[in-house]
């Protein structure tokens, strides 16, 4: 057994030599008793130095008692395995160890004290630093909202935990066509060359974001004969690390890390290096859903503001301009709508941005410059196709191709235009005009989502402006119609003096169903008529204009009054639609000033006398027209003295909201006393005196006044 | 005079032996008036004898006017009952009260039609 013995501690002492692991063992007392060559490498001090001395030489003060209390455990009978704490080495350099400690026994079994192996674990503690350090990065990332903060969160972090000499994060544009430099810590001001890369560059960075792989490049001279397209920079760069930026299936860009040493990259640098790059792209990922969904709510709050610019009101030019100075600056720098005109061209309704100042230039560019409604190019060309157009660069050779001559270049560039939409105004499957959309300073590059929200805002853009030219149709038509049933002058019979006035109800309309017609007859007799179709609007003026105009003919016939009523009636038998209407009518001789009149349904009309008396006509009445089946019209006379007026009118001259027909009629009898002499006069005087006051019926006034022959 | 406000209009139609009876409580104007016409011509196919009752009536314009008298029209009979309020006074500007028979009170009516 003994000689067993030997061959097992030759076995074992040639171990602990040649291991490569620091071995020691100490007594009882924590005296050094035994340091293999990996301990002398670790430590720096020699086995002669350190033989019979206290193992604390070698731990650090911040250590102190920790000796002691393995040394407890030790003689306990405990085993350490892996405790990784801190040494000093002979020139006071802080290692980190992991110590595997186990007991020494005597031969008689008594723990005699202990052996411990050392592993440095320098390496693993800036593993460690790395874990806390991309620990330290998730945390921030996840709070950071916007690209720019996710981007120096990762410069912070990244540089120093790999030792990198400096770090850039690039960026794809969203065209994709280009890499953006949106951070760098390290590189010299000449960096910026590489500002901007075209994507299909031979570049390390754009390679590797191509690619989707990471590029691990050591050895200067290789990169520079790799990637020619570096030499020439200042910087002397003997490693490079890139890793790109992934999110889903999505390329955002590339983490790049240089090195003016030349490094190997280690299996955990490089796993460090992809799990923060993808803490990153996370990071931008959410940062991109943040702004668009923040873009999107700022649309709707637009789009939400617009439709209450457009319901507010009927004038389109008004409207539009209001819309445009809305759009800027927050949907663009520049907003301009134009309107397609009858004739195939187009009419600029607004020009807007922000600052008025530089609306002159605009104006500067169209008044020498007006847009050529053929151009196959923006406005005149969507309200031609009906179909949008997106720019979202304009590149300067666009500016140059469009410009007529050097005086247009050189405005068109002072706009500064960097992208720009034109959408079309489209209601009812009819393009009414074009917006366009310029975004100049704020350097915004408009996307195919900005686009949507566009056309989204010009449609209902265009239905505003369609109903409101809808409504303004009407109304000009119903302008028309009603021009076209007043009559066009009253007559100046001899003896009698005549004069009228009509006010329709309707807002924006001039026609209702209250008319008013005096025609001179044969044999020098005058014949008057004042009626009123029951309803509104243009449902009852059309009526109207059938019956004063058949009934315009029958006065001029010379029909007796109650005739004529009669065969008025009848008429309106053949009518679609019921209807009822009230008149009276009267056919007077200015010389014998005798007075024949009926009443059908209608107020009484009223004479004014010389004396300043006034009465009423209350003859025989008869019912209202196109009502009664077999209705009877009766007429009565009257005799007038020289100097009277008689008044018609219509009950929307005595109708007040809560009182009786009975209560106007006394109130307008007072103003007719009270009113001047002619009959123009009276017409005045009584509409000015009830006719504020009367509710929004349609009121028509004629006055005769006997001057006496 | 037209009004279009849409005001409360309530109609209610009962039956009195042979006579049909339809009241009229509210506004008739523009707008409620349509409401009146379409019940008259409903009774119109019945060829009935319709005493029309405006006591709470309080408002008529002539719209309503003309619904009324559009709706008597195709009766074998037709009669109002009406006091001296809003509509009494439109009957009467209108001679409507000259070809139409019109009462102060319901039970009135209802013997002058029986």
């Amino acid at each position: 057994m003994n000689a067993g013995w030997t061959v097992y501690q030759g076995l074992a002492e040639a171990i602990v030599e040649s291991s490569d692991d620091a071995i020691l063992s100490k007594d009882r007392d924590a005296r050094i008793t035994s340091w293999n060559p990996a301990a002398e490498r670790l430590y720096g001090y020699t086995a002669e130095e350190v033989l019979g001395k206290p193992v604390s030489i070698i731990v650090p003060p911040g250590r102190a008692g920790e000796e002691m209390r393995i040394l407890e455990r030790i003689l306990a009978g405990e085993r350490i395995e892996r405790y990784e704490t801190e040494r000093v080495t002979a020139d006071g350099r802080i290692v980190d160890v992991s110590l595997t400690v186990s007991p020494i026994r005597e031969p008689d079994g008594e723990i005699g004290g202990a052996s411990v192996i050392a592993q440095e674990i320098t390496d693993r503690g800036a593993a460690r630093d790395r874990a806390e350090r991309l620990q330290q990065a998730t945390v921030e990332l996840a709070r950071a909202i916007d690209p720019e903060r996710a981007v120096e969160v990762l410069l912070e972090n990244a540089l120093p935990a790999l030792g990198a000499d400096a770090a850039a994060v690039g960026l794809l544009d969203p065209d994709g066509t280009e890499v953006e430099l949106a951070g760098s810590v390290g590189y010299s001001p000449a960096v910026a060359r590489f500002r901007r890369m075209a994507l299909d560059a031979d570049l390390p960075m754009t390679e590797s974001i191509r690619t989707g792989e990471a590029l691990w490049l050591a050895g200067g001279d290789l990169l520079r004969e790799r990637y020619p397209a570096l030499i020439g920079s200042p910087d002397r760069w003997a490693s490079l690390a890139i890793v790109p930026l992934v999110a889903g299936d999505q390329r955002l860009g590339a983490v790049a890390l240089s090195f003016r040493r030349t490094h190997r990259f280690a299996r955990d640098e490089r796993a460090f290096m992809l799990a923060t790059a993808a803490q990153l792209a996370h990071a931008l990922e959410r940062a991109r859903l943040f702004e668009a969904e923040r873009r999107r709510r700022e649309q709707l709050d637009f789009v939400v503001e617009a439709s209450e610019v457009l319901a507010s009101s009927l004038d389109v030019d008004e409207t539009l301009e209001r819309l445009a100075f809305l759009a800027v600056p927050r949907v663009g720098d520049w907003c301009g709508i134009d309107l397609a005109t009858d004739d195939g061209g187009l009419r600029s309704v607004a020009v807007a941005h922000a600052d008025r100042e530089r609306l002159a230039l605009a104006d500067r560019l169209r008044a020498k410059y007006p847009p050529d409604p053929n151009e196959d190019r923006g406005a005149p060309n969507v309200i031609r196709t009906g179909r949008p157009e997106l720019y979202p660069t304009i590149p300067d050779d666009l500016l140059v191709e469009v410009a007529v001559d050097e005086e247009h270049l050189r405005l068109i560039r002072e706009l500064g235009m960097a992208s720009v939409m034109v959408v079309p105004l489209t209601a009812r499957g009819r393009t009414l005009g074009a917006m366009t959309l310029v975004a100049a300073e704020s350097g915004h590059r408009y996307t195919e989502d900005d686009l949507e929200a566009a056309q989204e805002l010009a449609r209902h853009a265009a239905l505003a402006v369609d109903n409101a030219t809808l409504y303004r149709r009407e109304h000009e038509a119903a302008v028309t119609l009603q021009r076209a049933l007043l009559p066009a002058s009253l007559p100046s019979p001899r003896g009698a003096e005549v004069a009228a006035s009509y006010l329709p109800a309707g807002p924006g309309l001039e026609v209702g169903g209250d008319w008013y017609d005096l025609v001179e007859t044969e044999a020098g007799r005058v014949a008057a008529v004042v009626g009123d179709v029951a309803g509104r609007g243009l449902a009852a003026a059309t009526i109207m204009g059938r019956l004063r105009t058949a009934f315009r003919a029958y006065m001029l016939e010379g029909a007796p009054p109650a005739a004529a009523v009669e065969r008025l009636d009848a008429l309106m038998g053949d009518f679609e639609e019921p209807s009822m209407v009230t008149l009276v009518h009267l056919s007077l001789d200015p010389v014998t000033r005798r007075v024949e009149y009926v009443r059908a349904g209608h107020p009484p009309p009223l004479v004014h006398d010389p004396s300043g008396a006034v009465r009423e006509l209350d003859g025989s009445s008869s019912p209202p027209l196109g009502v009664l089946r077999d209705p009877v019209f009766r007429s009565s006379s009257a005799e007038l003295e020289p100097g009277s007026v008689v008044l018609l009118y219509t009950d929307g001259l005595i109708e007040r909201p809560d009182e009786g027909i009975g209560s106007g009629l006394a109130r307008l009898r007072r103003a007719f006393a009270a009113a001047p002499d002619s009959a123009e006069g009276c017409v005045q005087g009584v509409v000015e005196r009830l006719g504020a006051e009367a509710l929004p019926d349609d009121v028509a006034v004629v006055a005769l006044r006997f001057t006496g022959v | 005079m037209d009004r279009i406000a849409a005001a409360e209009l309530e109609l209610r139609e009962s039956t009195n032996g042979a006579t049909r009876v339809v009241s009229v409580a509210g506004e008739l104007d523009l707008a409620s008036s349509p409401r009146l016409s379409a019940l008259l011509d409903r009774l119109a196919s019945e060829r009935a004898a319709l005493v029309l009752d405006l006591t709470d009536c309080t408002f008529i314009d002539s719209t309503g006017l003309a619904a009324i008298l559009h709706g008597a029209r195709p009766m074998v009979s037709f009669s109002v009952v009406c006091g001296d309020g809003v509509p009494g006074e439109l009957l009467r500007m209108t001679a409507v009260d000259q070809t139409i028979p019109v009462f102060e009170a319901l039970d009135e009516a209802l013997n002058g039609t029986s």
